[in-house]
């Protein structure tokens, strides 16, 4: 297999060295950028300029990205997966412009990886495909040979190994083995139930012991987030309605107990926006419409991947405009767009669409389309038809400065890292 | 089930007295449950292991609708006794619950502003500045140990039916009611209460000072510097001002 390294870092800095070593039948393996000879001998990979790497066969190379700024060039190269290696924001960049070009990067992604935890569990509730690029775990998971030379593989190498495999080469449907992703889970649930032996008296190990299991789907986790509510109550850290309580209705939700998670949810709706909602839950249920229902308590509480998961099979007018409002939230706004397409042929008028919601989400979506095309025109290199959708969504108002400013600053992070990753390029 | 009906109402709701006693007749019971009468829907009432009339007494009130008689006091496992009494106030599916101790009066401003504090949407729970009086019905104490009156306390809370109450399982001073209110929205109103039960001559301070030490000699629920500071013999007190108007 062939990769291609997108670096947002020179070569010395590169902290994904090790998931490189690991790299399942790794053949040719491209930094785009500048290496010394010794580095790339000693590694075995090799360097080259952007304008070298866009004339590699792309579809035989899977990228591996580390900076969303080179999600423009990455998408222009179009190589056969796209591996999106997601970190925290670095000191000295714009964390909004970071983090949404983050999500678009993952959104695009055929994987996601992470050695943040924090992110590693914002995207399992985003999308599937993720993995953790860290472990707790002691014990050897495996082993890989290369050469003269012997990886023993941890816990997370041994899933990174198994995911990359899985691009190329998808899992036997008819023997299937325990998918990766749920192997992850279930190190991380055992890790951190271990820990709430260990620390009794720590609400967050309780915490995220609730999230895995819940992401597991395991009874378990109302149990821990109970015992974690209470420590934080009783370590006075009293804010924590929204974080534990959505929490429990999400938990109610996926066990399929509507008429509580409706209930745990209404305990938390304080505005009006949130109330509105409350009141539409009850509508929903009292139809019987309990899918729909289910998937708002998903939303509502962060989990859009199952909140995507239950919406894409269904085909009513209600349910498409959640999961546009879902595939927003996530990122996924080509997906997005041509939902919203769809559902503007379905209904005799757009505006129609807010009637079923009962809340601006819906209302503030058709609002911001023309920014999301403008954006993803950006992405493909289209600069002048972002700049006409960006023109767009401003309207005659001032609302067209913040765009045009937020498209220099993606330039400009862009430059600098082409800066950071290879001098000549700039 | 609730279907139509919101979870925090605007008007029309139901308030539920809790209290615990002991031993109460004679004192200041009588007059509390008279002044809750007017204001709140229904009293609910744990008496733990009384010897004299006060069980009696709580029955000659309509609105105690409740009264639970331990046979043995549980003043010495505090959160059991919380907990029975707790399920006793919401077993009457309130709306709102008020805790009041068999010593304590709602000054009239509090009374007349009751209905307005609970028919609202925005809060689950009211706080009021409680003011420990010294020896007299006249003045309160105010000093580095007795100035509980400086913050607010929780005592006026809605009842959630589906929210996870929790207390913390302790023998001494436990909370009146569960810490899971902390984590909801809660209003600081500038609302006094009275609380009499240090209304004692100085033999009943000096009885009241060596019960508590028996009870926690080392200070492991309480500080012993207040324990100690019981037996002043000039405590700063602060004579009390009605509101006018």
């Amino acid at each position: 297999m062939n990769y291609i390294i997108f670096s947002g870092v020179p070569w010395d800095e590169y902290g994904y060295k090790r998931m490189l070593e690991v790299l399942p039948e790794r053949e040719d393996i491209v930094f785009t950028g500048t290496m010394t000879s010794l580095q790339q001998e000693d590694s075995g990979i090799r360097a080259l300029s952007l304008a070298e790497a866009c004339t590699l066969p792309a579809k035989e190379y899977t990228a591996l990205v580390s900076s969303p700024y080179w999600l423009q060039d990455v998408l222009a190269f179009g190589p056969a997966f796209i591996i999106a290696l997601l970190e925290r924001c670095p000191e000295g960049e714009d964390v909004n412009l970071w983090d949404k070009y983050s999500g678009l990067l993952a959104a695009k992604a055929d994987l996601v990886g992470t050695a943040s935890e924090r992110l590693f569990l914002e995207q399992l509730l985003s999308r599937s495909g993720v993995v953790y690029l860290s472990g707790d775990d002691p014990l050897s998971y495996g082993m890989i040979r290369r050469g003269e030379r012997l990886y023993f593989l941890a816990d997370f190498e041994a899933v990174w190994k198994k995911a990359l495999e899985e691009l190329w080469l998808p899992p036997d449907t008819d023997c299937p083995d325990e998918p990766w992703a749920e192997i992850q889970l279930r190190h991380r649930a055992d890790y951190y139930l271990s820990m709430c032996g260990k620390l009794p008296q720590q609400p967050t190990v309780h915490y995220l012991a609730a999230s895995y299991l819940y992401l597991l789907g395991d009874g378990r986790a109302a149990e821990l987030l109970t015992k974690s509510f209470e420590l934080m109550l009783l370590h006075d850290y009293t804010d924590c309605l929204h974080s534990h309580y959505r929490f429990f209705s999400a938990i109610g939700a996926k066990r399929g107990n509507l008429e509580l998670a409706v209930r745990q949810y209404e305990i938390t709706a304080f505005t009006a926006e949130e109330k509105a909602l409350s009141a539409q839950l009850q509508r929903w249920l009292g139809s019987g419409a309990r899918e729909l229902v289910q998937a708002e308590l998903y939303r509502v509480n962060e989990d859009s991947a199952a909140a995507i998961r239950l919406l894409a099979g269904m085909e009513s007018l209600e349910a498409k405009s959640l999961l546009l409002l879902n595939y927003m939230d996530t990122f996924q706004w080509e997906k997005a767009l041509r939902l919203q397409q769809e559902l503007d042929s379905m209904t005799a008028e757009p505006s129609s669409l807010m009637l079923f919601q009962g809340s601006g989400a819906i209302a503030s979506v058709l609002l911001q389309t023309p920014v999301v095309e403008g954006t993803l025109q950006l992405l493909c290199g289209k600069r002048h038809a972002a700049i006409r959708s960006f023109l767009r969504a401003a309207g005659a108002d001032q609302g067209a400065r913040a765009l045009f400013a937020e498209m220099a600053d993606l330039e400009e992070a862009v430059g600098r890292l082409r800066g950071r990753t290879a001098d000549e390029d700039v | 089930m609730r279907m139509s009906e919101p979870l925090r109402k605007t008007s029309g709701n139901r308030l539920t007295a809790m209290m615990q006693v002991r031993n109460e007749a004679g004192r200041y019971l009588e007059q509390v449950l008279e002044e809750l009468s007017d204001f709140v829907d229904e009293i609910v009432i744990v008496d733990d292991g009384s010897t004299d009339g006060t069980a009696r007494l709580c029955r000659s009130f309509a609105k105690v609708t409740k009264l639970v008689t331990l046979e043995s006091p549980l003043f010495s496992r505090e959160w059991e006794l919380r907990q029975t009494l707790w399920e006793l106030a919401v077993s009457t599916e309130p709306d709102w619950l008020l805790s009041v101790d068999a010593d304590e009066f709602y000054e009239e401003a509090a009374k007349r502003e009751m209905r307005r504090l609970i028919d609202q949407d925005v809060y689950d729970w009211v706080a009021f500045r409680l003011y420990d009086f010294w020896g007299t019905t006249t003045h309160y104490r105010d000093d580095e140990h007795w100035n509980i009156h400086t913050k607010h306390t929780r005592t006026l809370v809605r009842y959630l039916p589906d929210y996870h109450y929790f207390t913390p399982r302790m023998n001494h001073h436990v909370p009146r009611l569960p810490l899971s209110y902390a984590a909801l929205p809660g209003f600081l109103a500038e609302l006094r209460v009275k609380h009499f039960g240090w209304v004692l001559s100085p033999e009943e301070l000096r009885h009241k000072y060596e019960r508590y030490m028996d009870n926690d000699p080392e200070g492991r629920w309480g500080s012993l510097e207040q324990y100690r500071s019981i037996l002043d013999e000039h405590p700063r007190l602060v004579e009390w001002q009605e509101r006018r108007g």
